[in-house]
C-alpha cells in the first residue's frame, strides 16, 4: 500500500506544471512593415511565413461611393460592382472613375454581377428572384425568372445569388437554399438541369444512429448548397460551399470535382471566389483569409486581411468579394466599409508564377532556374522543391531530385526517385554483390570439408560448446527458444529459473532502444518527414504501457487463481517481445532499401512481429498463471479494463490535483491582496 | 595589300568571336536570373490608385490662409520677445501668441469673436477655453469600481486660481473645486519656443479625489473641419499626416503612446503605432503657419491625442495628455491571467515626473513637415546634445550577420554554426571588393547562439574561429576602415538562456513577469538596474577577445517600468535616466538599434529607421518625417530588406527619404532556421544575396551619396508620384513612382527612378 502511494504521488508530481501567464506576440524587427503576414505551404504542409505577395494599393472606389457592395466583375480594364444597396450595378474603371451606373429601374438587391465572353452583363437579384440581362451600355435585354419545367422542381426555390455564363450561353445559378446544385439555364431560360451537388455531410456517429432512430431527426437530410460560383475561360465552374470538408470545387461537365484543394481554414467559410484564365484560383473566407492556388490547386500564397484593428489601409472590415484580373492584381469588397481594397503582387510573386507556368506547360529546365531563384529567397517553399525534384528526375538528376523531394516530403516522387537510383546501383553493382555471395558460400563449403577431413575448426567448436553452458547464453538463447517453443519456454522460466529479472529488463530496455532507432532510422518512404523525438514523452509512453501491462496482469492474476508471480509474469512478458527484439532491426534495414512499390514486404513484416507477439504474450500468461484458454481470455480483456481503470485513475488525480493546485494559489493571491490593500 | 588568305582569316576569326560572343551572353543571361534588374509588372493601371492612397505623400492645396481669430480685449499681453507675443486671459489662463514673423495668431481656446464656432455643450466648451483640464478617479465603495471624471478649470464654480507675472510669462496657481486637486502652471516664452510647466511637486491631491491625468491647452492650434487646408503630423513609424477633411469623414479618435505603451501596466496590444520622438505638429495653411509640439519632461508617461472633426465637435485637434495615475488590472486567479482579466485597481502614488512641453511656431516654408523636422532637429542638437555625426567617405549598406543559434534537439540542443568568423572576413571582403563599405554588425557569436544568450553576453565561442581568426578580422577591418559591431542586447532574454528569473526580470504591476510571447519561447526584460550588470559585464567578455564596438539591441527601443515588489516601483521615466547614466559613462564606440529620442546622442548611426507608417485610414500621408529629423546628423539605415520583395518602390524610397538599405546575412542557409525562435527569417544567405546588395547598392549610390550630410529645404509634390526634393547644398532630387518617364523641364526622369539635379552642375 505504502509503495502504492510513493508511485501516485511521484506520478502527480510528474503532472505539475506551473503556469505562466502569457502576453501576446510584440512586433519586433523581423518583420515586414505591411499590417498582415503572408505564409506559403513548407514541407511538412504547415503554413510558414514567405515574403509578402500581395501589397495594398489603396481603395478604388475614392470617387464614387458604395453601400453594402456584395459582388465584382473585371472584364476588359472595367470593374463591375454590384452595388446591392444602392440597387444599382457601378461600372467603374481602373482609376476610381464612374463609366456608367446600370439598373437604377429595376434592381432592387442585385448580388450577382458577371459579364460574358459576348459582352452581356448578368445580374442576379435576390430579392426579385430574377436574372437580368444588359448590354454593355446598358438596356435591358432581358429577365431570366424562375423555370417552369417539372425538372426543377416543384418546392426548388429560385433565389439567384450569382451568376456566371460559359460559352453557347449557358448560365450557371447559384441560388439561396438550392441544394440539389447549381441551377444550369439555356440562353433562352429553359431549365438544363442541376450540376455538382453536394454529398451531405453526416458523421458516423450520426448515420449508425440513424438506424435507430426515423430519419429526419438528425440535422436534415438536405446537403449544404454551394454560396459561390466563378467560370473560368474554358467554362469550366468553380463553386464554393459553406459547413462542408471539400468547400472548393472544380467541376467538370459532369458535375464531378476535379480539383482537389487542401483547407487551411476549416473552421470558416469561403465567402468569394475568383479564377484566372490559367487556372490560379482565388478564395477569401470570412474571417479574411485569402489563399491562392496554382491550376494543380497547390496552395502558393495565404493572408489575412481582417484584423482587430481593421482601420489600416490594406485591412478590411467585412469581406464580401474577391476578384483578380489579368494581371493578379487582387480586389476585394469590403461591405462593411463598402469599399473595393486593391492588392498587387509583389515580384517574387511573378516570379513563382511565372515558375509555375513553365513548369505546367512542361519546360521543366527553363521552370528549374526560376525555382532555384525562388528557393534562394525562400527556402521553405515546398512546392518549389517538389517542382524541382521532378525537373531533375525529367533530366536524369536523380541524387538532386532526391534532395528536393526530401525537402518537399514528396514521398511519391522521392520514391519513385529513389527506384530508379536503385534500379542504377543494382545494375552497376549486382554483378558484384552475386559474385561476394557465391564466394562467401563456396568458402564455407570449402571450410566444412576440410573441417570434416582434418578437424582443423575442432578448438574453435570445443570454445563454442562451452559458451553455450554459460548461463547467460542459455537466458540469451531462451529468446529464440521462446519463438520457435513457448509453452516450453515458459515452463522453464517457471520452474527451471532459467531467466531473471534482469536480463528480462535488459530486454525491455533494448526494445525500447529499438524503438527509438525505429523512430529515427525508418526510411523516408515510410514515416514522412523528419520526426521530432521527445524523448521524455517517449520513454513516458513505452515504459507505462509495458509497466502498467504487467503490473494490471498481475493484479488480475492474483484475485482469479493465477499461479504466476509478478517476476515470472514480467519475465515471461519481456520474452514475448522476442519477434519484435528479433525483427525490428530488420525492418529497420529494410525500410531503408524500399520503395514504396514494395511496402507490402514490410506490412507483413510488421505484421507478422506483432501478431507473433502477441500470441506469445497469450501463450505466456496462459502458461504462467496455469489458464485455461478461456480463463487467459477473461485475464486479457480484464487487464486491459484495468488498464485503463488505473489510467482514468491518475487522470482524475491530475485533474483534481491541478485544480486544488489553482484555487490555492488564488486563494493566497487575494489574501496577499486584500492585506495589502 | 591584305591577301586574300589573310582577310578569310580574319573574317573566320572575326565571325567566330561574334558567335562566341552571342552565346556567351546567351547562355549567361539564362543562367543569371537576376529578378531584380527587372522592373516589377508595373505596366500597372492600378498606379493612380496606388500613388493616391495613404502610403504616398500627396499634394498640398497652398491656398492662402489669413488670420481667423484675434486677440479679444479680454485678453492681457504677458509677454513679447522676438519671436513671439504671449497674451492671456485671467479666468480660464487660455492663451493666444502672435508669430510676429507672419502677424499669425494661434489660440488655445475659442472666444465668440472667432470665425467659425461651433456651439459646444458646456463640458466640451469648458474643456476648450480651460487652460487645464484634469481626469481623476472616483472610487465607489460599494461597488469597487474606479470612475474615471473630466474636470476642466472652468466646470466647477468652487475652482480658484490665483497668478503671478513672471519672467516672459505667467504662473498660475490652480484649484479644482470638484475634484479637490491643484497644481501650479507656468507659461513662458523662451527665445524660440513657448514653455509650458507644471512641476510635480506643484500637485496636491487635498480631497479623496485621485488623479488620473492633465492636459494644457488642448485645443491649440484647433481647425474647423477642413476651413483651412492644413494637417496634423503624427511621428508614427517615418511619419504620417491627417490632412483636416469634412466633418463625419472619419469619426475615430486615435491616441498614441509615445515610446510604445508601458506592458508593464497595460496589456500588451497585438499592433500597436510605434513613436521614437515626443514630438507632433500641427498646420494651419501649409507653408504658411503651424506649429510643432515638444515633450521635453514626461513623455514616457504621456500620449498624443488626435481627434478628427466629427459630428459632436466639429473641429480636428490634437494634444498631448499626461498620465500620473494608471488604471491596471491585477488578476487574482489563473483564470484571469489567462483571459487578462481581473479587478481594476490603480497605483497608490502619481509618479514623479515634471510635465514640460514646448511649442515653436513656423511661418512660411518652415510650416510643413520638412519645417517641423529641421526645426525638431535643431532641438535635438541644442536640447539634447545630439552631435552631427557624418564622416566624408561614401554612403554604407548595413549588414546584420548572424553567427549561430540553437536548435532543440533529439537529446542536446544543436548548435548551428550559420557564419563562422572567417566567412565574415570573406563577406567584408567581397562587398569592399565591389567598392561597398559595409557597417557591420555582428551577433549570434557566442555560444549558445543568438537568442539563448543569456545577460551577459559570452566573447565569441571557439566553435566559430580561433582567437587568431578573431585576430586577423579585427586587423582586416581595421586596414580597410570597415566599422564592425558586436551586438549586445542587454535588455532581451529568452527563457532558456542564463539569468535569475527572480533577481533580473522585469515585474509588472501586477507581480507577474513581463513576458513576450516569440514562435518557440517566451521572452523576459531584465529589469533597468540589472541593465547596467548586463551591458558591462557583457563588455568586459567581448574586451577579453578585443572587441571594443559595440552595437546594443532593445534597449533604444523597448521602454518598460519595473515593479520589483507590491510597494516599489521604476517607472519609465527613471528608467529612462538609467539607460542615460549608464551610456553616459560609457565610454564606448557604440551604436543603437532604433534609438528613442533619449538616446540618439550615444549613437552615431540610425539603425532600422521606419519607412512607413501604420497605414490607418485617418492618415492622408505617409512622410518622410523621422528621416528628414535625422538627415545630415547621422546616416540612416532601412530595416531589413530580406522581408521585402526585391521591389523598385523600396528602392524608391531609400533614395527619397536618404536611407540605407540593411541586409539580414547568414553563410549558411537559412533553411537551418526553420525549426527555431528564428524561424521568421527565410532568406539570408550571402551567396543569395550578394547580387541583389551590390544592385541595390548601384541604384541607391548617388542618390544617397550627394547629400550625406546636406539637410532638407523642401519636398514638393509635383505631380502624382512625382516629388522634388531640395537640400540646403544645392542638390536637388527628382523621385519618380510613376511607371512613366517624367519630363522636369526638359530632363528625362525615367521611370521607376530618380535624377540628381545638381544648382552647381
Amino acid at each position: 500500500m505504502k509503495k502504492l502511494l510513493i508511485i501516485l504521488i511521484l506520478v502527480l508530481n510528474l503532472f505539475c506544471i506551473i503556469s505562466i501567464p502569457v502576453l501576446q506576440a510584440k512586433t519586433d524587427f523581423y518583420e515586414n512593415e505591411y499590417p498582415y503576414e503572408t505564409y506559403t505551404v513548407d514541407y511538412e504542409g504547415n503554413l510558414t511565413f514567405t515574403q509578402t505577395a500581395y501589397t495594398p494599393v489603396g481603395v478604388l472606389n475614392r470617387d464614387v461611393s458604395l453601400f453594402n457592395p456584395e459582388d465584382i466583375y473585371i472584364k476588359d480594364d472595367l470593374v463591375y460592382i454590384a452595388d446591392t444597396g444602392n440597387s444599382r450595378i457601378v461600372v467603374m474603371d481602373y482609376n476610381g472613375n464612374l463609366v456608367r451606373l446600370v439598373g437604377e429601374d429595376e434592381l432592387s438587391q442585385p448580388t450577382g454581377v458577371f459579364v460574358s465572353e459576348d459582352d452581356y452583363l448578368y445580374v442576379a437579384d435576390k430579392l426579385n428572384k430574377l436574372v437580368y440581362k444588359y448590354d454593355l451600355s446598358g438596356n435591358l435585354i432581358r429577365v431570366f425568372d424562375r423555370p417552369t419545367e417539372p425538372l426543377f422542381g416543384q418546392n426548388s426555390p429560385f433565389t439567384p445569388l450569382k451568376v456566371v455564363v460559359g460559352s453557347g450561353e449557358n448560365i450557371y445559378i447559384v441560388g439561396d437554399g438550392s441544394s440539389s446544385g447549381v441551377i444550369q439555364l439555356n440562353y433562352d431560360g429553359s431549365f438544363l438541369g442541376y450540376f455538382g451537388v453536394n454529398l451531405s455531410d453526416k458523421s458516423l456517429i450520426e448515420r449508425i444512429a440513424e438506424i435507430f432512430v426515423r430519419p429526419g431527426v438528425y440535422a436534415s437530410n438536405i446537403p449544404p448548397s454551394p454560396t459561390n460560383i466563378t467560370i473560368n475561360n474554358k467554362s469550366l465552374v468553380y463553386t464554393s460551399t459553406p459547413n462542408t470538408t471539400s468547400a472548393l470545387k472544380k467541376l467538370d461537365v459532369n458535375g464531378n470535382n476535379i480539383l482537389t484543394t487542401i483547407n487551411y481554414n476549416e473552421e470558416q467559410n469561403i465567402v468569394d471566389l475568383s479564377v484566372d484564365d490559367l487556372g490560379y484560383v482565388y478564395a477569401i473566407y470570412d474571417d479574411g483569409l485569402i489563399v491562392e492556388y496554382d491550376p494543380n490547386g497547390n496552395l502558393l500564397f495565404a493572408f489575412d486581411v481582417v484584423s482587430s484593428s481593421s482601420n489600416v489601409l490594406g485591412l478590411v472590415q467585412t469581406p464580401s468579394g474577391i476578384q483578380i484580373d489579368e494581371y493578379h492584381n487582387i480586389f476585394v469588397i469590403d461591405k462593411g466599409k463598402s469599399e473595393i481594397v486593391t492588392y498587387q503582387p509583389s515580384v517574387f510573386t511573378n516570379l513563382v508564377h511565372e515558375a509555375v507556368n513553365l513548369y505546367n506547360q512542361g519546360s521543366y529546365e527553363e521552370s528549374t532556374i526560376l525555382f532555384e531563384s525562388i528557393l534562394s529567397q525562400n527556402d521553405n517553399f515546398a512546392l518549389a522543391h517538389s517542382s524541382l525534384g521532378k525537373a531533375y528526375y525529367q533530366s536524369g538528376d536523380y541524387d538532386l531530385a532526391l534532395e528536393e523531394y526530401y525537402k518537399a516530403s514528396d514521398i511519391d516522387g522521392y520514391s519513385t526517385t529513389f527506384w530508379k537510383v536503385r534500379d542504377i546501383w543494382l545494375s552497376n553493382n549486382l554483378g558484384t554483390v552475386f559474385s561476394l555471395i557465391l564466394i562467401f558460400f563456396f568458402f564455407t563449403y570449402v571450410i566444412k570439408l576440410v573441417n570434416k577431413k582434418t578437424l582443423i575448426l575442432s578448438p574453435v567448436n570445443q570454445k563454442i560448446e562451452k559458451l553455450k553452458q554459460h548461463p547467460n547464453y542459455r537466458r540469451f538463447s531462451l529468446l529464440f527458444f521462446m519463438m520457435k517453443h513457448p509453452i516450453d519456454a515458459c515452463y522453464e522460466i517457471k520452474h527451471e529459473k532459467r531467466s531473471g529479472l534482469i536480463t528480462a529488463s535488459v530486454l525491455i530496455v533494448v526494445l525500447f532502444i529499438e524503438y527509438l532507432l525505429y523512430l529515427r532510422f525508418t526510411g523516408f518512404i515510410f514515416t514522412g518527414a523528419e520526426i521530432q523525438i521527445r524523448l521524455g514523452v517517449e520513454i513516458f509512453k513505452y515504459f507505462s504501457i509495458i509497466f502498467l501491462f504487467i503490473f494490471a496482469n498481475y493484479l488480475i492474476a492474483t484475485l482469479s487463481d493465477g499461479e504466476g508471480f509478478l517476476k515470472d509474469v514480467y519475465i515471461s512478458v519481456a520474452y514475448s517481445l522476442a519477434p519484435i527484439i528479433i525483427l525490428l532491426p530488420f525492418y529497420i534495414l529494410l525500410s531503408n532499401v524500399l520503395t514504396l512499390n514494395e511496402s507490402i514486404i514490410l506490412q507483413i513484416l510488421s505484421l507478422v512481429m506483432i501478431i507473433y507477439s502477441l500470441v506469445l504474450v497469450f501463450i505466456s500468461i496462459k502458461e504462467v498463471h496455469n489458464y485455461e484458454i478461456i480463463q487467459t481470455i477473461k485475464n486479457l480483456l480484464m487487464t486491459i479494463f484495468t488498464m485503463l481503470i488505473i489510467a482514468l485513475l491518475i487522470f482524475i488525480i491530475y485533474v483534481f490535483g491541478s485544480q486544488l493546485i489553482d484555487f490555492l494559489k488564488s486563494f493566497f493571491k487575494e489574501v496577499l491582496f486584500r492585506v495589502f490593500n | 595589300m591584305f591577301s586574300i588568305r589573310l582577310i578569310k582569316r580574319a573574317t573566320f576569326i572575326f565571325t567566330l568571336l561574334i558567335v562566341l560572343s552571342i552565346t556567351f551572353v546567351l547562355v549567361k543571361a539564362q543562367d543569371d536570373y537576376v529578378i531584380n534588374d527587372e522592373l516589377p509588372n508595373r505596366d500597372n493601371i492600378l498606379d493612380e490608385t496606388y500613388l493616391a492612397s495613404n502610403q504616398f505623400t500627396q499634394e498640398d492645396d497652398l491656398t492662402i490662409v489669413n488670420n481667423y481669430l484675434s486677440i479679444p480685449s479680454t485678453y492681457l499681453k504677458i509677454a513679447e520677445n522676438s519671436n513671439y507675443i504671449l497674451y492671456m486671459e485671467e479666468t480660464s489662463y487660455a492663451i493666444r501668441v502672435l508669430n510676429k514673423n507672419d502677424n499669425f495668431i494661434y489660440g488655445s481656446s475659442l472666444s465668440t469673436m472667432d470665425d467659425n464656432l461651433d456651439n459646444f455643450n458646456t463640458t466640451w466648451e469648458g474643456i476648450v477655453n480651460s487652460a487645464v483640464t484634469i481626469k481623476y478617479f472616483d472610487y465607489n465603495d460599494d461597488t469597487g469600481i474606479f470612475t474615471t471624471k473630466e474636470e476642466s478649470l472652468l466646470k466647477d464654480p468652487n475652482s480658484s486660481s490665483t497668478y503671478q507675472l513672471i519672467n516672459q510669462g505667467y504662473k498660475a496657481s490652480l484649484h479644482f473645486g470638484e475634484s479637490n486637486i491643484s497644481l501650479t502652471l507656468s507659461v513662458y516664452l523662451d527665445d524660440e519656443y513657448l514653455v509650458v510647466d507644471i512641476e510635480n511637486d506643484s500637485i496636491e491631491e487635498k480631497g479623496i479625489y485621485k488623479l488620473r491625468s492633465i492636459k494644457v491647452f488642448p485645443f491649440l492650434g484647433t481647425v474647423y473641419a477642413n476651413s483651412i487646408p492644413g494637417y496634423i503630423m503624427v511621428p508614427d513609424g517615418s511619419g504620417a499626416l491627417i490632412r483636416y477633411q469634412d466633418i463625419g469623414i472619419h469619426n475615430e479618435i486615435y491616441e498614441f503612446r509615445y515610446y510604445g505603451q508601458d506592458n508593464s501596466i497595460q496589456t500588451a496590444l497585438e499592433y500597436e503605432a510605434k513613436l521614437a520622438f515626443p514630438v507632433s505638429g500641427m498646420i494651419q495653411g501649409i507653408n504658411q503657419h503651424g506649429f510643432i509640439s515638444i515633450i521635453e519632461d514626461g513623455a514616457a508617461h504621456a500620449s498624443l491625442v488626435v481627434s478628427p472633426a466629427k459630428n459632436n465637435l466639429k473641429y480636428y485637434y490634437s494634444y498631448n495628455e499626461f498620465d500620473y495615475r494608471s488604471l491596471y488590472q491585477t488578476p487574482l486567479s489563473e483564470s484571469d491571467s489567462a483571459n487578462r482579466t481581473g479587478r481594476l485597481v490603480i497605483e497608490d502614488d502619481i509618479n514623479g515626473c515634471d510635465l514640460v512641453m514646448k511649442y515653436k511656431f513656423l511661418s512660411g516654408n518652415q510650416a510643413n513637415y520638412v519645417g517641423m523636422a529641421n526645426a525638431y532637429r535643431d532641438y535635438l542638437i541644442n536640447e539634447l546634445n545630439v552631435e552631427e555625426k557624418i564622416n566624408e567617405e561614401n554612403v554604407k549598406v548595413l549588414i546584420d550577420i548572424i553567427g549561430s543559434e540553437t536548435k532543440e534537439g533529439f537529446i542536446f540542443d544543436e548548435y548551428l554554426q550559420m557564419t563562422r568568423i572567417n566567412e565574415v572576413q570573406s563577406i567584408i571582403k567581397d562587398l569592399l571588393e565591389s567598392d561597398i563599405n559595409p557597417l557591420t554588425v555582428y551577433k549570434g557569436y557566442s555560444s549558445k547562439g543568438l537568442t539563448s544568450m543569456g545577460m551577459v553576453t559570452n566573447g565569441i565561442s571557439s566553435k566559430l574561429g580561433s582567437n587568431q581568426d578573431i585576430e586577423d578580422l579585427l586587423s582586416y577591418v581595421d586596414e580597410n576602415n570597415v566599422d564592425l559591431f558586436f551586438q549586445i542586447d542587454p535588455l532581451s532574454v529568452y527563457e532558456d538562456a542564463k539569468f535569475s528569473l527572480y533577481s533580473n526580470a522585469t515585474k509588472r504591476i501586477n507581480q507577474n513577469f513581463l513576458i513576450d510571447q516569440g514562435f518557440t519561447k517566451t521572452k523576459y526584460y531584465i529589469e533597468p538596474n540589472s541593465v547596467e550588470q548586463a551591458l558591462l559585464s557583457s563588455i568586459e567578455n567581448l574586451e577579453k577577445n578585443g572587441l571594443t564596438n559595440y552595437a546594443l539591441d532593445s534597449i533604444g527601443y523597448f521602454l518598460f517600468s519595473h515593479y520589483p515588489d507590491v510597494n516599489s516601483s521604476i517607472d519609465r521615466s527613471k528608467v529612462i535616466s538609467i539607460y542615460k547614466n549608464l551610456l553616459d559613462s560609457l565610454n564606448k564606440k557604440i551604436i543603437i538599434y532604433q534609438a528613442n529620442d533619449y538616446l540618439l546622442k550615444y549613437t552615431n548611426e540610425y539603425l532600422l529607421t521606419p519607412m512607413n507608417s501604420s497605414r490607418y485610414r485617418i492618415y492622408s500621408d505617409t512622410v518622410p518625417f523621422v528621416p528628414y529629423v535625422l538627415q545630415g546628423l547621422m546616416d540612416k539605415y532601412s530595416p531589413y530588406q530580406n522581408f521585402n520583395s526585391a521591389s523598385r518602390v523600396e528602392l524608391l524610397k531609400m533614395v527619397d527619404y536618404a536611407i540605407a538599405p540593411t541586409y539580414l546575412l547568414t553563410w549558411a542557409s537559412a533553411y537551418e532556421l526553420q525549426a527555431t525562435e528564428l524561424q521568421q527569417i527565410y532568406s539570408s544567405s550571402y551567396n543569395t544575396w550578394k547580387e541583389r546588395i551590390k544592385s541595390d547598392y548601384d541604384f541607391i549610390y548617388e542618390g544617397l551619396n550627394v547629400v550625406r550630410s546636406a539637410s532638407v529645404v523642401s519636398r514638393t509634390y509635383l505631380s502624382a508620384g512625382i516629388y522634388e526634393i531640395n537640400y540646403d547644398n544645392g542638390v536637388k532630387l527628382i523621385i519618380n513612382y510613376t511607371n512613366r518617364t517624367y519630363d522636369y523641364l526638359g530632363i528625362n526622369v525615367e521611370a521607376l527612378n530618380y535624377k540628381v539635379v545638381s544648382d552647381d552642375a
